[in-house]
């Protein structure tokens, strides 16, 4: 015949419910922490995706600088070409202004990260370069 | 409260206990003595119960329990009352009772509630048909027009003692409310009702919204393999950070060449060196003189460009760090 205190249960119920609210709240925040979190992600590597493409890819930043060096325009120019696993080096000890400007045109209308550059007038036509791009 | 007696009460032939039968009299003022975890049938003595036998056009009991508080209305004193019916031929016997006041009976005997194995009404409970019971030294229980009732024991010339001895509990037992006095049951259930409703919606929230975490916390792995990521994104934000550098290193580079190339230069001033290394670019113009620096560089100062200059016999070299 022992019965439960109606009192109690009804307390019981709202701790119940107290808690379940207090459990929702942290659920909702958890939620709001993931999606920001996700947004964050999805940002981070769109960004880093277009960045590596443009500075890391090896392939891509050796295709497009034998495109350029392959010009008819710049085969007088006797640009020297070297490759290391960081860097590549153009240089030339004498370049034609009008060759200077079309490789340089090309060079820096492209995203190309570059380290280095040394462009000195040798005479009213002529420059020598130094330039080094990293990959 | 007199007789008592040890019965079985057998249940399913596997579990048995034992409980004594006892016939609960307000008049009576004594102790009940017993031994721990011995139960008890109570019988209601008349005195603590209305009742009555009537006829309604109704077909079932739980439509009959609907009506009783309406039945009862005129005739019960004030107070927390519970009702009961059972159906007897085409009569009911409906009966109202106080909890409150039953218990504390109870309670004032020494039994306590959980030592209680069923309530009975006297009614019903005991077959009296022209026998009066004594139930007490001054009072009788006697059946009349077949309502058990109590009675002074001086109207009848002869009784016989109540004998609970041999008893056979037969009738429905009642469930006494210890606190129904404190909470209208109905409400109660209304109230536990919306409660319960309530906390399985936000239960039910949890649960959605736990999915919803698991099915972005997939997307966001999904992320991570389809774009190579490093797996904290501290490396990749440092990594982003390292690369969002190059990027405005390198559209400063650009923009600081096209403003030297576009430098209103006059045809005996030229641009001779153009130097750049450690994010610094030095540019070596010939030909200009330091009063003549100010208004060239005017389109440095206006783009809001810091930079510094070294003059020099042959011109100016100019130095900005990107």
């Amino acid at each position: 015949m022992n019965q439960l205190n109606p009192l109690h249960i009804g307390a019981l119920l709202l701790v119940l419910l107290a808690f379940s609210c207090f459990k929702l709240q942290e659920v909702k925040k958890e939620l709001l922490e993931i999606k920001h979190s996700y947004h964050e992600s999805e940002k981070v590597a769109l960004d880093l995706n277009k960045l590596k493409s443009i500075y890391a890819n090896k392939q891509k930043i050796k295709h497009t600088l034998e495109k350029i060096l392959a010009y008819n325009s710049l085969k007088k120019a006797h640009l020297q070409i070297s490759k290391n696993k960081t860097t590549i080096k153009i240089t030339t000890d004498s370049i034609e202004y009008k060759m200077l400007n079309f490789l340089m045109g090309k060079i820096l209308n492209a995203h190309y990260n570059i380290t280095k550059l040394k462009i000195k007038k040798l005479t009213d036509t002529t420059a020598s370069l130094y330039m080094e791009i990293q990959w | 409260m007199i007789y008592e007696k040890e019965k079985d009460i057998t249940l399913f032939t596997k579990f048995k206990r034992n409980a004594t039968t006892l016939f609960l009299d307000p008049v009576w003022q004594g102790k009940q003595e017993y031994k721990k975890g011995e139960k008890f049938n109570i019988i209601l003595s008349p005195s603590l119960y209305w009742v009555k036998k009537v006829q309604l056009p109704v077909k079932y009991l739980r439509e009959v329990k609907k009506l009783l508080p309406s039945i009862f209305e005129e005739i019960l004193p004030d107070g927390h009352f519970s009702y009961s019916a059972f159906k007897e031929g085409d009569s009911y016997y409906i009966f109202a009772y106080e909890d409150k006041k039953i218990l504390a009976l109870l309670e004032a005997h020494g039994i306590h509630h959980s030592n209680i194995a069923g309530v009975y009404f006297a009614q019903g409970e005991l077959d009296i048909e022209e026998q009066v019971y004594q139930i007490n030294e001054t009072q009788v229980i006697y059946a009349k027009d077949d309502i058990v009732i109590v009675a002074p024991k001086i109207w009848f010339a002869t009784s016989v003692p109540l004998d609970l001895q041999n008893h056979k509990i037969h009738s429905q037992s009642i469930t006494l409310q210890q606190y129904g006095h404190i909470v209208n049951k109905g409400a109660l259930y209304k109230i536990s009702g919306a409660l319960v409703v309530l906390i399985a919606i936000i239960g039910t929230q949890i649960m959605l919204t736990h999915e919803k975490i698991n099915y972005i916390e997939s997307l966001k792995e999904n992320i991570f393999t389809k774009y190579k990521l490093y797996p904290t994104m501290m490396q990749n934000r440092a990594i982003l950070a390292k690369y969002e550098g190059i990027y405005e290193i390198q559209t400063k580079l650009r923009g600081f060449i096209a403003l030297f190339l576009k430098l209103p230069l006059k045809k005996s001033q030229k641009i001779v060196l153009l130097e750049y290394d450690k994010k610094r670019l030095h540019v070596k113009i010939n030909g200009i003189k330091k009063e003549e620096g100010m208004q060239v560089f005017n389109t440095l100062t206006q783009a809001h460009i810091k930079y510094k200059t070294h003059y020099t016999k042959s011109g100016v070299i100019v130095e900005v760090a990107l």
